[in-house]
């Protein structure tokens, strides 16, 4: 094997911000969180289907609730996970850390439009109308624009470190976007529904219909880490195209 | 158990195109990134390995 990092034995705070340990380290990850993903996503749908009763109300349509939600957790949760490690890549000029950021918006962009999707085949039959210009909405398409308003000037870039920074900002602008998203069932009237759970009450929504919605939740979530994380390491293996290691990789398996 | 039989499943108590229509995106977008990312990954490999070749040609 090669020896590119000087990494000493035993972690320490950057040993995965050099691209060989981080595309090793990330090798072994995937695996077992993609297996996870794919297991979580059985039991949910499972509990989602077959032990979660029908609801008086909406029938059987509230079932798009499984994917729905998650859905929509993942869309405002990878976007401040994405401007995280954008602003790291910014202050820190760690190239990981943008790398991280540039990973993560297709992922994200994807939740956002399942998102809506999913809502609108939901708000069909709960509301008689698939789209409303509604505050929650109108705030979660906005996100999936800056989701590809952040791939679009990344790629329209062609210095990568430049472009790291650019998007690197328009992520952190649109920060602001995720709290009126998750608020704004409450700061205004809304056709939406509001939230089944939140943090410090008790949920409003029947014991095995919860746990249907959490595991899914889980599931989404480690569905997410491993599609970005092996973006990820694509997008290393294509930045350090010509580097020593990345040679090294392809005679190792050549 | 919920269902009677494969055929009342499959109907989701007359709400399938909405159930089905949901579930079916999902599973489609999953798919494609799925692959998508993969594919990138596999490329990102070959031609590190391409380049390789290429130099100890040379």
């Amino acid at each position: 094997m090669h020896d590119t990092t000087t990494a000493p034995s035993g972690f320490h705070l950057f040993q995965y911000a050099s691209p060989p340990e981080f595309y090793r380290f990330t090798g072994k990850v995937v695996p077992a969180v993609a297996a996870l993903a794919a297991i979580l996503a059985l039991v949910g749908l499972y509990l989602g289907f077959f032990v979660a009763p029908t609801d008086a109300q909406l029938g059987e349509a509230y079932r798009i609730m499984f994917v729905h939600v998650p859905a929509a957790w993942m869309a405002m949760f990878v976007y401040i996970v994405m401007a995280f490690w954008a602003a790291v890549g910014f202050i820190l000029n760690t190239r990981i850390s943008s790398i991280m950021a540039s990973a993560l918006a297709p992922t994200g962009a994807s939740m956002a439009f399942l998102a809506l999707w999913t809502g609108a085949l939901w708000g069909r039959p709960a509301w008689g109308t698939y789209w409303d210009w509604d505050a929650r909405m109108t705030s979660t398409l906005i996100l999936l624009f800056l989701y590809m308003g952040f791939m679009a000037l990344h790629s329209a870039i062609d210095d990568v470190r430049r472009a790291d920074r650019a998007a690197g900002v328009l992520a952190l602008v649109g920060v602001v976007n995720v709290p009126i998203i998750y608020f704004s069932v409450q700061w205004w009237n809304s056709l939406h529904q509001g939230s089944s759970i939140s943090l410090g009450r008790a949920p409003t929504i029947a014991a095995p219909m919860l746990a249907a919605m959490l595991v899914m939740a889980l599931a989404f979530w480690m569905y997410c880490i491993a599609a970005a994380l092996t973006r990820a390491r694509a997008i290393v293996l294509e930045r350090e195209r010509g580097s020593d290691w990345v040679d090294a990789l392809g005679k190792e398996r050549a | 158990m919920n269902w009677g039989g494969w055929r009342e499943f499959l109907n989701m108590g007359g709400y399938a195109r909405y159930v089905w229509g949901a579930y079916g995106v999902v599973a489609l977008a999953v798919l494609i990134e799925t692959v998508g990312v993969r594919i990138r990954l596999a490329r990102a490999r070959r031609l590190g390995r391409a380049r390789r070749t290429q130099a100890g040609g040379r």
